[in-house]
């Protein structure tokens, strides 16, 4: 190819970038707040979502509830690395809302716990004991989540059916 | 080139106003020689002793023709005596050493008595190994003929040679093994050279520029080297050479992405070595290729693919950097150039402190100043070290640009913008040819698959895309 096509290809390119139609966003990894943990909870009939960053989000529903932690997040939370969803039993009439949700990966496992935990250490314990229920196995069949329990300072997991 | 009769007085015109031109007056038999010589082309002890005694002592002749006749036919006794038909011809003569003798009305004959004074001999400045032989190419073609002779003692090395550039009339070789090279490489040699019509053929990007028809690409359509011992494998593989007066180098062609990517130090090992060494080699060319842009691409488009420990490193990495991954990796990449372009016009003194200082404490105080994150500077220079392991320089040379293009189309699409700059570089080099054979050639589904060197025991044919006439290097 001659190269005054290439310079012609090269110039509708630069003009397509320098007006921002360019079909590709991207967002830089130094300002990404990697979300490893979520748990969600609510508080005077407010749905409270909490990340292992030290975010909050609060709403009436899940959706307004992430949207609000997304604004008010230092940086920009990154939800593409979510491993593990906790489910405050309170919460747990949002599984419905959180099964609709495309945000999140469909490997995003799920758990219920019965107070409120510390979001890194926990994410360290289901690193290691991975619960078998995830947001795709949750689409496909209902059934009993696996519970999250601190015994003595302790995390233990309960599967369902053991 | 120069019209008019052959005499003292057009001779002394073509070179009026040259310093270094020398005109002597020569009684024989009681008629007046006339001698010319170019003053540092010529040895004055060597012209003295077989030129100029012997006319005085042991040429004799009735008339100017006899005497003529008797000098070309060794009363004049230089191991060399070119007949000079024509004003052209003594002018060439004289400007590549010759000592001319002219007898008026009836010829002139050229002697030569080149001086000796040339560069000797030395070891390869780039192209090191450690078991190879030392010798490289000087500027002079002749020593250069003379290397490749020592190395190929077989009558049938054929050295074809002619003159390039109207002005600078640049003594051009082509080399070959008639029986092994293919005719058609050969004539297509020729006809390129025979079609270059320009004033100087001085530089080596005037050689590859113009042999190969000056393609718009930075990769290399000639594979160059400074040594004999590559050259002469070239040659015997089927490749024609050429060897250019003045330059150091020796050329080879065609040259395809494989034979680019060979190094003489593969022969110098067993297979098994020579073989990890060229896979090596090959994910160097990858890394150096596409490890800026696919960092650039994880880290501004693909986070998600990231492990988690990973991202997480390379989040707190960039901790108050305030550049985005893109300029980081960018501005890197210009600095290395930089670095090492200062490195080449400085005086070898102090070009390494240079380097140090540029490497080491210039990219220690940036990542220590938060100007720069050391992910990205470990990326780039991971590039650029795997950029210095490919064996050809000027392939190495076009590597870093497009290494710099896919970054950029990573920095604008992330993997999409990468792999079209992929693509388009795929396409590219498959539509490049040396000679007319494809430069990606070597890796069509037909042929055998090069990166790996076999055992040469069983490497009993010639590359069949150089179309040899003997097809067998071994029985």
């Amino acid at each position: 190819m001659p190269m005054k096509h290439w310079l012609v290809y090269l110039c509708l390119t630069a003009v397509v970038v320098a007006t921002g139609n360019l079909p590709f966003t991207s967002s830089d990894v130094g300002q990404l707040r990697p979300v490893q943990t979520i748990a969600l909870s609510i508080q005077a009939d407010q749905v409270v979502v909490q990340t292992d960053t030290g975010d909050r989000g609060i709403g009436d529903s899940w959706p307004t509830a992430w949207a609000d932690l997304v604004l008010t997040a230092p940086g920009t939370i990154f939800v593409g690395t979510a491993g593990f969803l906790l489910l405050e039993e309170s919460a747990t009439g949002l599984l419905p809302q959180l099964l609709e949700d495309q945000a999140l990966s469909p490997n995003c496992a799920l758990c219920q716990v019965s107070e409120a935990v510390d979001l890194t250490t926990a994410g360290e314990f289901l690193t290691a004991h991975t619960p078998d229920m995830t947001l795709r196995t949750a689409r496909a069949e209902s059934g009993p989540l696996p519970k999250l329990m601190v015994e003595d300072g302790r995390y233990c997991l309960v599967q369902p059916g053991n | 080139m120069y019209t008019g009769e052959l005499s003292d007085i057009r001779i002394t015109q073509i070179f009026q106003g040259a310093g270094d031109f020398v005109r002597r007056v020569v009684t024989c038999q009681g008629q007046t020689l006339y001698a010319y010589m170019i003053d540092g082309l010529v040895s004055g002890s060597d012209a003295s002793e077989y030129i100029f005694r012997p006319i005085s002592g042991h040429l004799s002749g009735q008339t100017m023709a006899q005497l003529y006749q008797n000098a070309l036919s060794g009363a004049v006794y230089n191991s060399v005596a070119d007949p000079c038909a024509d004003l052209g011809t003594v002018a060439k003569k004289l400007v590549n050493g010759f000592c001319v003798v002219l007898f008026p009305g009836a010829g002139a004959i050229a002697f030569e008595v080149k001086t000796g004074e040339k560069r000797s001999l030395s070891p390869p400045s780039v192209e090191n190994t450690v078991k190879g032989p030392k010798d490289a190419f000087t500027e002079t073609v002749r020593t250069n003929t003379s290397l490749i002779r020592r190395h190929m003692r077989t009558p049938d090395l054929r050295l074809y040679e002619t003159q390039v550039g109207r002005r600078s009339l640049t003594n051009v070789t082509v080399a070959y093994i008639d029986g092994i090279t293919s005719p058609q490489l050969v004539e297509k040699m020729k006809t390129r050279l025979g079609e270059i019509d320009i004033d100087g053929f001085l530089s080596p990007a005037a050689v590859e520029e113009y042999v190969t028809g000056s393609r718009p690409t930075a990769f290399p359509l000639l594979q160059y080297t400074e040594r004999a011992d590559k050259f002469c494998q070239g040659l015997l593989a089927g490749r024609v050479g050429l060897l250019v007066d003045g330059l150091p180098l020796g050329y080879l062609a065609p040259a395809d992405l494989s034979y680019l990517m060979t190094s003489p130090e593969d022969r110098g090992m067993d297979y098994l070595s020579a073989s990890a060494v060229r896979i090596l080699r090959y994910a160097a060319l990858l890394l150096s290729l596409l490890l800026p842009g696919f960092y650039v691409a994880m880290a501004s488009f693909h986070q998600e693919m990231i492990p988690l420990p990973l991202l997480k490193s390379m989040i707190e990495s960039k901790l108050s950097v305030p550049f985005p991954t893109v300029v980081e990796i960018l501005g890197l990449l210009l600095a290395f150039e930089l670095l090492q372009e200062a490195g080449i016009h400085l005086p070898q003194s102090i070009g390494q402190t240079v380097s140090i200082i540029g490497g080491l404490v210039v990219g220690t105080a940036a990542v220590e100043a938060k100007l720069i994150s050391p992910a990205a500077l470990i990326v780039v220079s991971v590039a650029g070290i795997c950029g210095f392991a490919l064996p050809g320089r000027d392939f190495a040379d076009a590597v870093r640009l497009w290494r710099f293009a896919l970054a950029v189309a990573a920095s604008l699409a992330g993997l999409f913008g990468l792999t079209a700059g992929l693509i388009a570089l795929i396409i590219h080099l498959s539509r490049l040819t040396s000679l007319d054979v494809g430069y990606l050639t070597p890796f069509t589904r037909t042929a055998h698959l090069p990166i790996l060197r076999p055992r040469l025991y069983k490497d009993k044919f010639r590359n069949p895309l150089l179309h040899p006439l003997d097809k067998r290097n071994q029985r």
